[in-house]
């Protein structure tokens, strides 16, 4: 078990997941200071490369946060993120990554709950996995 | 730092309550303001600049025209919400990461452009557009009408656009739309002769009609069938002949058939069926699956129609139908009874006309000037394209043209769009979204399937041209979709590259992450 909280780093569709942090923090929501929101236009516009340097720099997990199908501003943008995310927990598998340190999320301007959960659940999940015996030297 | 501004505001203590923001700003070189968005503006002078401030959607929609396109803007108010670490140390670590991105955008130097326009043309005359222009021109904008209507407009519709200052093109089509947003040209055909019209930002408003599908029903009009506009037409005719024939007649209304819940239809037989009972004497009957749900002020015309004596049945669950056979027309369905059952005995309902709905189709015009403006003639049902924006920038849709709205949407629609307008028009931004690297593009056509609004085209294929993937601008919302799936890499988003997002990544706090 390391002793800091997991770093994450989100990626943001600014119309939804950005709103959604607005509007989770006026709410009073506080979340865990290991999270690094990068907002995006769309998160179709978030390729391979960005999520596996972002875990070359050091991340132990990495979200995407897209809208909900049909919802996207720009019409099919997150139904081409979350085909490469699949695709890319495969990769991660094939190279000895838990391909639980990767996911998509699709949320709304209108469920901040839902996005808080789900980067609660991804630390509690990141927590898990670097417990595992030998995983961290990985 | 020579290359842009690094500003860090205040937000009237929401921010310098919990940050130290003028230690901040001397620690990274830039100044420390109390409100951005508000009396200290001038601080920015249009140029490159790295904003700490409200969360970027906000921000730039707050300091569009002040700031420069081009600026990095960094969430300082929510982005330091966070319980782990103090909020100062996560505003430095956001800000390094600002300003490294901002680096990695100035060594690119991407042009800024920001241009201005006043003329709005809209195209097409149903209500919501005759209120925009209307209150477009009230706002000091130069606004052009067209419609195809022959002859003009009627004299009353002429006169209120007149006095508001709308110039008006009657007779008049669409031909050819040139240019970007904010500086749109059109091609307008007039009685055989062509104009040219310039346009910062276009109106569609043209209207749908309402037809009658037999496919939907099973059965022909005439023998006492008629549909909704036709039964509409008939009772508030002159007509001597036709008008006392309907004098106690039983009349029944058929709707959510072709479109479910359209308040068009529901209104429209509630009216009706009204004027059946009141004005002419007669019995009516409105068959429907829901009348309150489908809009506003429903559930008060369901109630007046009831007091007037109107019976409404629901169809549900049980088998309906119409037969027309031997020259009778008769309604026959179960109706429910106390505890749930249905009652044996089926109601047969003779009548003596049956008005059923119809659904509505896009007008030849609204169609053409669709086609034209490279929109489709049926406003996606995306909850991103609600209201007046459309898939491209710089159009937007009013009223009919987008949806089946009553009055009271329309009127909203017209105000939204005025104010969407006059935003879109005080700063359009015509800089490039994406740039395509002409040396890279193979020409595979990857980003021309994938681009969600078709603004990617390949001009020629031939081995000698080396032309590349072109991107056109007046389609392109910057989503960066193509950039990510370009299997060669030509293609990079101007506002946030990969290079931007690397140098960000590796400045990100404690060496990496």
């Amino acid at each position: 078990m390391s002793d800091r909280s997991p770093r994450i780093v989100a990626f943001c569709c600014e119309h939804s997941a950005s709103k959604c942090l607005f509007e989770a923090v006026s709410k009073g929501a506080r979340l865990d200071g290991g999270v690094m929101f990068y907002p995006v236009e769309c998160s179709g516009r978030v390729d391979a490369i960005h999520i596996l340097k972002a875990f070359e720099q050091g991340a132990d997990g990495v979200l995407v946060f897209g809208c909900f199908e049909d919802a996207c501003n720009f019409v099919s943008g997150n139904v081409r993120a979350s085909k490469r995310v699949e695709y890319l927990k495969a990769q991660l598998q094939d190279a000895g990554l838990d391909p639980d340190r990767l996911s998509m999320v699709n949320v709304s301007p209108a469920t901040p709950a839902r996005f808080v959960r789900a980067i609660d659940e991804m630390a509690v999940k990141l927590n898990g996995i670097s417990s595992r015996a030998g995983f961290d030297a990985v | 730092m020579d290359e842009f501004k690094l500003v860090l505001c205040g937000c009237r203590g929401a921010i310098s309550d919990r940050i130290d923001i003028n230690a901040l700003a001397s620690e990274f070189g830039g100044t420390a303001v109390e409100c951005l968005c508000g009396e200290d503006k001038g601080v920015l002078d249009g140029g490159p600049a790295v904003i700490g401030a409200c969360p970027p959607f906000l921000a730039r929609r707050l300091l569009a025209g002040s700031a420069g396109t081009d600026s990095v803007f960094l969430d300082l108010r929510e982005g330091c919400a966070f319980m782990y670490r103090e909020p100062g140390d996560k505003a430095r670590e956001l800000l390094a990461r600002a300003v490294a991105r901002a680096r990695a955008k100035a060594a690119r130097k991407p042009a800024s452009s920001c241009v201005t326009s006043d003329e709005v043309v809209v195209v097409g005359d149903n209500p919501a557009g005759l209120h925009v222009a209307g209150l477009l021109a009230g706002r000091g904008k130069k606004v052009t009408l067209i419609t195809e209507a022959e002859g003009g407009m009627p004299p009353e519709k002429a006169a209120l656009l007149d006095t508001a200052g709308v110039s008006v093109l009657a007779g008049a089509s669409l031909i050819r739309l040139e240019g970007g947003p904010g500086r749109f040209s059109l091609t307008v055909e007039k009685a055989g002769e062509k104009l040219d019209l310039p346009a910062g930002a276009l109106v569609l408003a043209e209207s749908q009609n309402s037809e009658y599908r037999q496919a939907d029903h099973g059965f022909e009009l005439g023998m006492g069938i008629y549909s909704m506009t036709g039964f509409s037409c008939l009772l508030n005719s002159e007509s001597t002949v036709c008008v006392p024939r309907l004098r106690g007649r039983r009349v029944g209304f058929m709707v959510d058939v072709s479109t479910e819940h359209s308040k068009r239809y529901v209104t429209q037989a509630l009216d009706l069926a009204k004027d059946v009972v009141t004005r002419f004497g007669g019995e009516a009957y409105v068959f429907c699956r829901d009348v309150k749900v489908a809009g506003k002020g429903l559930e008060a015309k369901y109630r007046q129609a009831r007091e007037a004596g109107v019976l409404v049945i629901k169809k549900e669950g049980r088998a309906f139908s119409v037969s027309t056979e031997e020259d009778a027309l008769v309604v026959s369905c179960h109706l429910p009874s106390l505890g749930g059952q249905w009652m044996e005995q089926p109601l047969h309902l003779p009548l003596d006309i049956l008005v059923v709905d119809e659904t509505l189709v896009p007008s030849k015009a609204l169609a053409g000037a669709a086609r034209v403006l490279g929109l489709s003639p049926v406003q996606p049902g995306n909850v991103r394209f609600s209201g007046v924006n459309s898939a491209r920038v710089g159009i937007f849709v009013v009223g009919e043209a987008r949806a089946d709205l009553d009055d009271y949407e329309q009127a909203l629609d017209a105000y939204q769009a005025a104010d969407e307008i006059e935003r879109f028009l005080s700063c359009v931004d015509t800089s490039d979204k994406v740039a395509v690297d002409a040396a890279l593009c193979a020409r595979c056509l990857t980003c021309v399937r994938l681009c969600p609004f078709g603004a990617i085209a390949i001009d020629s294929y031939s081995m000698s041209d080396k032309s590349a993937a072109r991107v056109d601008g007046s389609k392109c919302k910057g989503c960066g979709v193509c950039a990510s799936a370009c299997p060669a890499r030509a293609i990079s988003v101007i506002a946030y590259t990969d290079e931007e997002f690397l140098a960000e990544l590796a400045s990100s706090g404690e060496g990496a992450l």
